[in-house]
């Protein structure tokens, strides 16, 4: 695991969208350098962790989820859903294995779309996400809908993601316009601040939101958590917030609007998709570009 | 001999595989590593093999059983020897050598673990649910290294000709820190026991090469048919290996919990600690 | 009956096992000694594949090799449903071109990079895991689309085609050559779907899915 302070490895941070965290299947992800099992049980419930047999440490994200138990590759253990107590020892099945056999299980949540995981010993306060107060609250006839995007993979520190997201990220106030090519609103080009400036509302340094309007006074969202899974890759997990006009006030047939939500929906994901990985492929090839700047070998 | 700052001696000055001759008859030259010294080996038309570390003839050099062997050191007692080698209706086979990203003691391990042929080669070497691992005993040898007898597992597909499936009588040895066999009783002449060894090069502390051995009975075996099955059962134990965490093999208690069915790899793991042995282990702090 | 020139731990010829046990196409496997043999380069080898690769097929004489092009024979002549390679549906087969094309690429990166570490080939490891990952990102995208448009499988709805065979066995067995799937979500669910189809088939490295849940009554 990586070295930090308590303070991080207190907080919550996103691991996954939950509608990815599919039963009978298990999740393997990373966080602050720890690889984490996070799995959901057939009632719903969703685990987080270690992603390692406590018996030869072979990792838990090969295993079986049964609905109810993970069971080890290797030796068929299994584990119980929250306690991550071992139920079953193949090669003695006839004896109750001794309770201080278990799976090393994190604190784990849902909210806003996705599971949450905190890697210390006691629950930290839980997350709350970034509002802008100049984002217009739903009239009667609108409502403010939120899509979790898709997570991105990026080979790169947290910091730098949080700097290019906060200084760098365009997008479009309504990605779907009628009217052709989105025009991309204004953002505010200010550096990250300790408090909501201008379009960005900063909550930590790793989650914030950013928002945009367009000349038509169309306004929309992006709230950004990252996770650091280690310190040279980083997910960006993100939730698109835009208006959207009731069904009734355009005078639509229901079948008609949800196939137009649809579509709406996959255009702003796709958008979002875009501007994330053209951040992304910038992020990275800086870091591999050759420094500019030489260090002169002392003279003796 | 080479010049060594801190690998023990246990390791450092004793014999290793380092690569299959089949490998240098083929390609004539081949650069390995061992205990993370990078090695050149080759072959010259009048089949002797020649090893150096850079400009550095490397001295220690046997073919013995099919495998190219090397002290880095100043060896203090030859290559291990099977009796089972010497009589005359046996095969002697070279089964392939894989590289494995894990430590060889891991690979050591997995070879003496009983409790996961119903699960990594179910339907080969083992069947759900004759998971049961019977009370064995294990006692340490006197030359060093550890034994374990009546050992018991049912198998569907003990063997490259075995026609249904039986109970098996296994006994492993550890010989070397990083060599380990395993005697399995012959489905034909069942007083007598084939036998598969399993010389591990370490690499580095975190990787190493398998390089499988095989000494069965003749009858009715084909040297391929052998060495096609136990590349097949290699190949299911690679991938388990490979996710293993921490790569290195622990020594301490504490962080690996064993059960009854893991005397021969607790038994292993303390003889390492006191032998110590610390190249791919994280030995006890 | 068919026969397989094979090698049970080649991805290539997994490819040829998958679709024959898919299709219930009983077939006699010739087994050759790929490694530390190399027969797959002897004489008698090359004179039915001079390229010395594996796998090929002879079926009644009919003599394949390109485990790409048996995926398209076998499931032509052999799928009386054409849910596999759905031989009228032009647009679905140009896509399942394109990716038995990107399976190609799989082969040079992500095949490679497991030969480089299991059995010593001496390639360039670093370019061939740049590649594989560069591919997974894109299928991992890819998958995820598809996902939220509802499509389980790489060019299809509702069943998987020869284009999900010929690029699953090299993203499953990536890891074998160093190319870890944890940042690819997506190709990690599509795995465990096709583990789940009837009669799969698998192969040393590739583990079974989890037991699904029961259809409700």
């Amino acid at each position: 695991m990586l070295k930090d302070p308590a303070s991080i490895v207190n907080r919550w941070f996103p691991v996954a969208r939950s509608e990815e965290v599919i039963t009978r299947h298990v999740v393997q992800t990373q966080l602050l350098g720890q690889e984490i099992a996070v799995w959901r049980d057939d009632a719903g419930r969703v685990n987080a962790w270690e992603n390692r047999c406590p018996h030869r440490g072979v990792r838990l994200s090969i295993g079986f989820n049964t609905g109810t138990e993970l069971r080890c590759q290797y030796h068929g253990w299994r584990y119980a859903t929250g306690s991550g107590q071992c139920t079953f020892i193949p090669a003695h099945p006839t004896q109750k294995p001794s309770t201080s056999i278990h799976t090393n299980v994190y604190g784990s949540m849902e909210q806003y779309g996705f599971v949450w995981v905190h890697l210390g010993p006691q629950t930290p306060a839980l997350p709350t996400l970034p509002t802008l107060p100049t984002l217009p609250t739903p009239a009667t006839a609108a409502t403010l809908q939120a899509t979790t995007l898709r997570s991105l993979f990026v080979e790169a520190p947290t910091s730098a993601v949080a700097q290019a997201l906060l200084r760098g990220y365009r997008f479009a106030a309504d990605p779907a316009d009628d009217a052709g090519s989105p025009s991309e609103g204004s953002l505010s080009d200010g550096s990250m601040g300790e408090d909501s400036m201008g379009g960005a509302s900063v909550v930590a340094h790793d989650q914030f939101m950013l928002a945009t309007a367009d000349s038509n006074g169309r306004s929309a969202a992006v709230t950004f958590l990252l996770q650091p899974m280690t310190e040279s890759q980083t997910v960006i997990h993100g939730i698109a917030h835009a208006m959207s006009p009731a069904v009734e006030a355009r005078g639509e047939t229901v079948a008609v609007a949800v196939t137009e939500r649809a579509a709406k929906r996959l255009a702003l994901l796709r958008h979002h998709h875009s501007q994330m990985t053209a951040l992304r492929d910038a992020v990275e090839r800086a870091l591999l570009a050759p420094t500019p700047h030489r260090v002169e070998p002392s003279t003796p | 001999m080479l010049e060594n700052s801190h690998i023990e001696s246990v390791l450092w000055d004793d014999w290793h595989v380092v690569a299959e001759l089949a490998r240098l008859t083929r390609f004539r030259r081949f650069v390995t590593t061992l205990l993370g010294v990078s090695v050149t080996l080759e072959l010259d038309p009048t089949g002797n093999v020649s090893a150096r570390r850079g400009g550095e003839t490397i001295a220690s050099v046997q073919i013995k059983y099919g495998f190219v062997w090397m002290c880095l050191g100043s060896p203090t007692r030859d290559i291990v020897e099977f009796a089972e080698c010497l009589e005359p209706d046996r095969l002697l086979a070279t089964a392939g050598s894989v590289r494995v990203a894990v430590s060889g003691l891991r690979a050591v391990e997995n070879f003496l673990d009983l409790s996961h042929l119903a699960f990594v080669h179910a339907g080969y070497l083992g069947e759900e649910p004759h998971t049961e691992i019977k009370q064995y005993t294990v006692r340490p040898l006197a030359e060093g290294g550890i034994i374990a007898t009546g050992c018991k597992v049912y198998q569907p597909k003990a063997s490259p000709i075995a026609t249904e499936g039986y109970d098996v009588d296994y006994i492993y040895a550890v010989l070397r820190p990083y060599i380990v066999v395993l005697f399995k009783a012959n489905p034909v002449e069942l007083s007598r026991k084939d036998m598969i060894a399993l010389f591990v090069q370490p690499i580095s502390e975190e990787s190493c090469v398998a390089h499988a051995f095989t000494c069965y009975l003749k009858h009715g075996i084909d040297p391929a048919a052998v060495r096609s099955f136990q590349q097949f059962i290699f190949g299911q134990d690679r991938p388990i290996l490979e996710n293993q965490l921490p790569k290195r093999l622990p020594l301490g208690v504490g962080t690996e919990v064993p059960v009854r069915a893991d005397g021969s790899s607790a038994a292993y793991r303390r003889w390492l600690s006191d032998a110590g042995i610390r190249f791919g282990a994280i030995p006890v702090t | 009956m068919i026969k397989l020139y094979n090698y049970e731990l080649s991805g290539n010829c997994y490819k040829v096992r998958l679709i024959l046990d898919a299709l219930r196409i009983p077939y006699e496997r010739i087994d050759l000694d790929f490694y530390p043999g190399y027969e797959h380069k002897s004489p008698w080898f090359l004179c039915i594949n001079p390229l010395g690769q594996l796998p090929v097929i002879d079926d009644g004489g009919f003599i394949l090799r390109d485990s790409q092009a048996i995926l398209v024979y076998l499931s032509s002549k052999y799928d009386p449903s054409g849910v596999w390679y759905p031989r009228d549906d032009a647009e679905a087969l140009g896509r399942i071109a394109m990716w038995l094309g990107f399976a190609e690429n799989l082969t040079a990166t992500a095949a490679t990079a497991r030969l480089h570490d299991t059995m010593f080939y001496d390639v360039d490891i670093e370019k061939c895991r740049a590649g594989a990952h560069a591919l997974l990102r894109i299928l991992d995208e890819h998958l995820w689309f598809a996902e939220q448009e509802g499509h389980d499988w790489l060019c299809s709805r509702d069943h998987p085609t020869i284009a999900d065979i010929a690029c699953f066995p090299y993203v499953m067995l990536s890891e074998e050559g160093g190319v870890s799937r944890l940042p690819y979500p997506a190709i990690r669910r599509w795995t465990d779907r096709l583990k789940r189809i009837p009669h799969f088939t698998l192969m040393p490295g590739v583990f079974g899915a989890s037991p699904p849940q029961a259809s409700p009554a």
